[in-house]
């Protein structure tokens, strides 16, 4: 599946997607993904930080991984959501854990989901959520 | 002899383990958490780069017919292995540390035993 026709697109023009999640293989996956998709990427397995960063780069999506047992991502997901710099980023939390998945959407109002994916995933499906939330961005 | 594979496996190794993968899990449902965590996030890897090799195939005028066929060939047995593994660990998933169905059948009433 191909999002868009984008031979042309300049770099500038180019969707930005930021990828967090602590698996460098994962991360160097999201990247060939969208690379190829003719996205900007940028990728980081560290959440401390990211705060800044995605606040600094206005990405048009996020990916976002969710563990168990590590609160710093739901924290992160609200912090995001509350701040205005951040709040109309749209966010796909994937996890190996379907609960994680279930609370995220359970409390969707809270740390400002709308997608969601379990793991392992479908390409396809990773990239027509992509395409819906760049398209409802 | 098929040779080398046209489209080389990327050269990045090693793969990620959960930090409490290498401890022992408290109770079944962390051990579980564990398992999930330790092979979904390969399972994710394999199943997205074969769909990306799957494209490439479809898209490289340079194979044969006979070559095309081959590695989409391949590629599928990839595909269905990984969703076994999947389904067996969604299998896992429903069960309780008593090997039971953790949901059950009717609400109020008895867990269906599995085999």
């Amino acid at each position: 599946m191909v999002i868009n026709p984008l031979e042309d697109r300049t770099q500038e023009a180019r969707k930005h997607i930021f990828v967090i999640n602590g698996a460098p293989e994962f991360l160097n996956l999201m990247r060939d993904v969208f690379q190829d998709e003719r996205f900007n990427v940028t990728t980081t397995n560290y959440v401390p930080n990211s705060f800044d960063q995605i606040a600094a780069l206005r990405p048009d999506a996020l990916i976002m991984d969710i563990v168990v047992g590590q609160q710093a991502g739901w924290e992160l997901l609200e912090r995001l959501h509350k701040a205005a710099a951040t709040t109309g980023i749209p966010v796909l939390v994937v996890s190996t854990n379907s609960a994680l998945l279930d609370r995220a959407q359970a409390q969707a109002e809270r740390f400002g989901t709308q997608h969601y994916l379990g793991k392992p995933f479908d390409l396809n499906d990773l990239l027509a959520n992509i395409q819906e939330m760049i398209g409802a961005a | 002899m098929r040779g080398e594979p046209p489209y080389p496996i990327s050269g990045r190794t090693g793969s990620h383990v959960s930090p409490s993968a290498s401890e022992t899990p408290d109770s079944f449902a962390e051990a579980c958490a564990d398992l999930n965590h330790a092979t979904r996030n390969p399972l994710t890897i394999i199943s997205v780069r074969s769909q990306l090799l799957q494209r490439a195939v479809h898209q490289d005028e340079t194979l044969t017919a006979a070559q095309r066929t081959l590695f989409l060939r391949d590629l599928a047995a990839i595909n269905a292995a990984v969703s076994a593994l999947v389904a067996a660990l969604d299998g896992l998933d429903g069960l309780d540390e008593d090997c039971t169905d953790s949901v059950p059948e009717v609400s109020g009433g008895p867990t269906t035993e599995r085999q």
